[in-house]
């Protein structure tokens, strides 16, 4: 078994083939590594912008805890190091929340990077590994047994004392290793290019990610070359073999995750944005009819006994408008991961996703930053209650007051800015403590999938007829 | 000869395995993309019609010119469902802003923006990837099979010219390979008509009619793409390999590199400059109507509210008091312009930037030419009216409206001697005598008393039509096929089938038949 195994490594890496598919494995993990240390460079740099302008707008407006608290600042996702393995499609993403200590509203892209270049694809490892290696295992495998059928040496093999079982072993760690190892290869090219640009902090939670990824990769790559085996040991002639791989290998890779949308569309509908629209008039119609007509708006002392009510009034409107936002956003995450779910019948779909989990890219980096944006508002109308209370001159009714500034609402005392809440420090305190679950059941997924590949790729050989 | 030659090669690949996995993978891919992507056309046309409706009414509504801010948009093209495009994550409705120049637009009509980042199957994805794989599944053994069977030496001794083999081989693949794509498109139209009821124009027929013939271009130049590979191999397995990384350098390596390329070479200047012009700019602007207004104010308040930011107040603001009223109108004149001016000084240190995104884009364009993916891509967006050039377009189009609105809220004075009626419909010496006032301030209490609820004096019913032809009429060629933009990566194509046929006729010529 061993024997035939370094035979068919020894012959793969000599193969014109393999050294063509070495080739370009690299060329693309290169291209993945410059290309992701641009974007993070281009991430972080606009993080860092915007909180610049938060501070500086912040210190503009903290003569006054009324101004400070109705500042609705820019919350922006701050860099994702590890968008290299799967992005996630997170150039087309929203990635910017308008929070202030009341209102929160629908998230928006940022203008960052060229918006005139064309997003073809993504170049992260997902679909190095998802795309090219499963293809590249496919065209190393289906030849695997047919071919050797074909050129007539099939039978001197298994008429040597070499039985089945090692033949199949022997062929599948060649093949594994035959293409493993331009994978790793490349992988560690990537990781070196991304360490070498500042791009990646090699701490230990990331070597670990690491680690799963490579599991997980190897994985995949693995269903593929026993998909290929199998191919190859059902059909006689190694033409009809390739041509029954790439049709099945289309099937996962392309057709599964356009499936997977119809699908989650059906099952989960979302509602349009117009109609959300529609829902937060009426939420606000709806709170304004409960209203007796004196929570006027009208600024004068001689209207200062209606303004608790107005402040009421103007805190139920927004609740009202929030729960909308947010259940309107609970949705649409809802249906985008039920897509990711969906695609779990796909090996490469499964990798995606896991990989998407992994770095926090993708639908789940939008759950992520919307949570975190949601607490980050929560400490901000805090701090307002706790400021205000302690003001002796305030009237103490906490609300978005909007163009009524000028009343007393709140609190109009300055702000020593240390104390304020800030976006980045959340994040810094919880948004990487977030716990990351490992993707156990993906793993374990994947093992069944070869698994039951590798015996229907051993039962077919077992049944080939050599001849 | 080349007939007999003609209708062998057709008849030997329908019969072979591969071309009838093609045909049924095709076909049911083509449908299910059909299917999908027209469901959600119509439910973004459905979105649009219902948005566009809505910001209609919202128009008719306004009752002073300065609440006026006219929503320009464009419709999804039905077209889109065979090529998405890029108008999804570029927008397709800008809102009209006296301060500020259009720079990019919002998309409303996808209801879900996570699913933005699935990547989108359509037909140019099925084309480009599938269609092409196909093509050289075809033709990888055309030559160095028939030499691997024996048979090519037959035919090579008969009286036919090399070249007219090769010439017959590569027409009968061509039609071979048309065959599943024509199906496919048949039966997705038929879908389309029978299932969701969407129905093309002339043009869009016409763009139909060319997205087939790209796609059969392309197809074409892969099965000469794969002829050349076999030709040049002696062994079939040989060629499969060499065609197949030809291909995954074709179709999904150079376009990708491409980009990320172009942003290595072509740097973007910083965008901290735009920020930073516009917060400073906005801040000078605010000073300068500030210090210049602030004076005259009748009643001495100095809460800048309504003079910065030129809020218009409500108009009990002005209740009974012509000078507030005169006042008010002054702040106007004087502060409109300057800000008016700040949009554009705004967008002269954007266009910087803009430019050379452009740049960027067009870098990134020449570095793809050698990929055929990316002229399938060009050709296919552009006929289906969703490339970026349309967004260019559309976002230039909405420039020139807002000048062109811009040019005649000031032709009508609104800026200058008519300044009342921008924030107001009443006639001006009504406005100006205290009586007049104090008899729509008591019709105004009266309304409220007796518990009206809606603002009286945001009901248009009282303020009358604003003066007719105010909103210019938004014109934008844009969203339909651009039959010059898809011309040239059409011939780009074409030129590469010729090429590589021309290749491996050449490399067939001097091939080795034993």
């Amino acid at each position: 078994m061993i024997t035939i195994a370094g035979f068919q490594l020894s012959e793969g890496l000599r193969d014109a083939k393999f050294i063509f598919i070495a080739t370009l494995v690299l060329i693309a993990f290169v291209i993945n590594a410059f290309s992701y240390s641009g974007y993070f460079r281009e991430d972080r740099e606009s993080f860092s912008r915007s909180e610049r302008t938060t501070s500086a707008m912040l210190e503009q407006n903290s003569g006054s805890l009324r101004d400070l608290s109705n500042y609705a600042q820019k919350v922006v996702k701050p860099p994702s190091a590890l968008a290299f393995l799967a992005d996630g499609g997170m150039r087309k993403l929203p990635d910017t929340w308008s929070v202030n200590a009341f209102i929160f509203r629908d998230p928006e892209r940022t203008q960052r990077g060229n918006r005139y270049m064309p997003v073809i694809g993504s170049f992260d490892w997902s679909f190095i590994v998802g795309t090219l290696m499963t293809l590249l295992s496919i065209l190393v495998s289906y030849s695997a047994i047919c071919g050797e059928k074909q050129s007539g040496t099939l039978r001197m093999i298994l008429s040597s004392r070499v039985s089945r079982m090692s033949l199949f072993f022997g062929k599948y760690l060649g093949l594994l290793a035959a293409t493993v190892i331009p994978f790793l290869l490349g992988g560690l090219l990537s990781v070196v290019i991304l360490y070498t640009n500042n791009a990646l902090p090699l701490t230990e939670a990331v070597l670990q990610t690491l680690g799963w990824v490579v599991c997980l990769s190897i994985l995949c790559i693995s269903i593929f070359i026993l998909f290929g085996m199998a191919v190859s040991s059902m059909v006689s002639r190694p033409a009809v073999a390739l041509v029954v791989a790439l049709i099945g290998w289309i099937a996962v890779v392309i057709v599964v995750p356009g499936i997977a949308r119809l699908i989650a569309e059906r099952l989960a509908p979302v509602r349009a944005n117009f109609e959300i629209e529609r829902e937060i008039e009426a939420a606000i119609e709806a709170v304004v009819a409960r209203q007796p007509n004196e929570a006027s708006d009208i600024p004068g002392d001689e209207y200062r006994d209606t303004y608790p009510l107005r402040a009421q009034m103007l805190n139920e409107r927004l609740t009202a408008t929030q729960r909308v936002i947010v259940n309107s956003n609970e949705e649409r995450i809802h249906q985008a991961v039920l897509l990711n779910i969906v695609t779990h019948i796909s090996p490469t779909g499964l990798l995606n996703s896991s990989l998407q989990e992994l770095s926090g890219t993708g639908v789940f980096g939008y759950e992520t930053l919307m949570r975190n944006a949601r607490r980050y508002q929560q400490q901000l109308h805090d701090f307002t209650v706790e400021k205000d209370s302690t003001d002796p001159d305030s009237w103490h009714l906490v609300s978005s007051s909007g163009s009524n500034s000028h009343t007393g609402f709140l609190s109009a005392k300055p702000v020593s800015l240390s104390e304020v809440p800030r976006w980045n420090r959340l994040w810094l305190q919880e948004g990487l403590a977030i716990e990351r679950a490992w993707p156990f059941w993906q793993l374990v997924l994947l093992i069944m999938v070869n698994l039951q590949m590798a015996i229907i790729a051993f039962i077919a050989l077992l049944c080939y007829d050599p001849r | 000869m080349f007939g007999v030659l003609f209708s062998k090669e057709i008849r030997e690949h329908l019969k072979t395995f591969r071309f009838g996995a093609a045909l049924i993978t095709t076909f049911a891919l083509v449908l299910m993309s059909v299917w999908i992507l027209g469901d959600d056309y119509i439910r973004r046309r459905d979105n649009y019609n219902r948005i566009a409706e809505r910001a209609a009414q919202a128009e008719s509504e306004v009752f002073v010119p300065s609440f006026l801010f006219p929503v320009v948009h464009y419709p999804p093209s039905p077209l889109s469902i065979f090529a998405q495009g890029e108008d999804r994550h570029l927008g397709n409705s800008v809102v009209i802003d006296r301060w500020e120049v259009p720079r990019g637009a919002t998309d409303s009509l996808t209801d879900n923006v996570l699913l933005n980042a699935v990547p989108s199957f359509d037909l140019l994805a099925i084309f480009s990837m599938v269609i092409s794989i196909f093509g050289i599944l075809m033709s990888y053994d055309s030559i160095n099979g028939e030499r691997e069977r024996g048979t090519l030496k037959l035919i090579c001794l008969g009286k036919t010219s090399r070249a007219q083999i090769f010439l017959a081989k590569f027409a009968a693949g061509v039609c071979v390979i048309a065959l599943p794509f024509l199906i496919s498109f048949i039966g997705s139209l038929l879908v389309l008509q029978m299932v969701h009821g969407i129905g093309f124009t002339l043009v869009q027929w016409l763009a139909i009619f060319l997205m087939i013939l790209v796609g059969l271009i392309y197809g074409a130049l892969f099965f000469a793409l794969g002829m050349l590979c076999s030709s040049l191999a002696r062994r079939s397995s040989t060629s499969l390999i060499l065609s197949l990384l030809l291909w995954a350098t074709g179709v999904l390596l150079i376009p990708d590199a491409a980009t990320n390329i172009a942003s290595m070479l072509e740097e973007l200047p910083d965008p901290t400059e735009i920020t930073t012009f516009e917060q400073v700019s906005y801040r000078e602007t605010r000073e300068k109507i500030s210090v210049h207004v602030i004076s005259a104010r009748p009643d001495g308040d100095i809460s800048i509210m309504g003079v910065s930011g030129l809020v218009i107040p409500k108009p009990y603001l002005f209740d009974g008091n012509p000078a507030m009223y005169r006042w008010f109108a002054d702040v106007l004149k004087f502060g409109e312009p300057l800000y008016q001016k700040r949009a554009e000084e705004v967008w002269q240190v954007s266009r910087k930037h803009e430019d050379a995104m452009i740049r960027q884009a067009e870098l990134a364009s020449l570095l793809s030419t050698p990929a055929p993916a990316y002229h399938l891509r060009t050709a296919l967006t552009a006929l289906s009216g969703t490339d970026y050039s349309v967004n260019r377009e559309f976002i230039e189009s909405a420039r020139r409206f807002r000048s062109a609105f811009l040019k005649r809220m000031w032709d009508e004075g609104l800026f200058g001697k008519n300044v009342f009626k921008f924030f107001s419909r009443r006639p001006l010496a009504e406005a100006l005598s205290e009586e007049g006032w104090a008899r729509r301030y008591a019709e105004y209490r009266a309304r409220e008393d007796s518990g009206e609820k809606e603002d009286t004096f945001i009901n248009p019913r009282l303020w009358g039509e604003l003066p007719p032809g105010l909103v210019p009429e938004f014109v934008f060629e844009g969203g339909n096929p651009d039959f010059e933009a898809a011309s040239w990566p059409i011939t780009a194509l074409l030129i590469a089938t010729i090429l590589a046929f021309y290749l491996g006729m050449l490399a067939f010529s001097r091939y080795d038949v034993r």
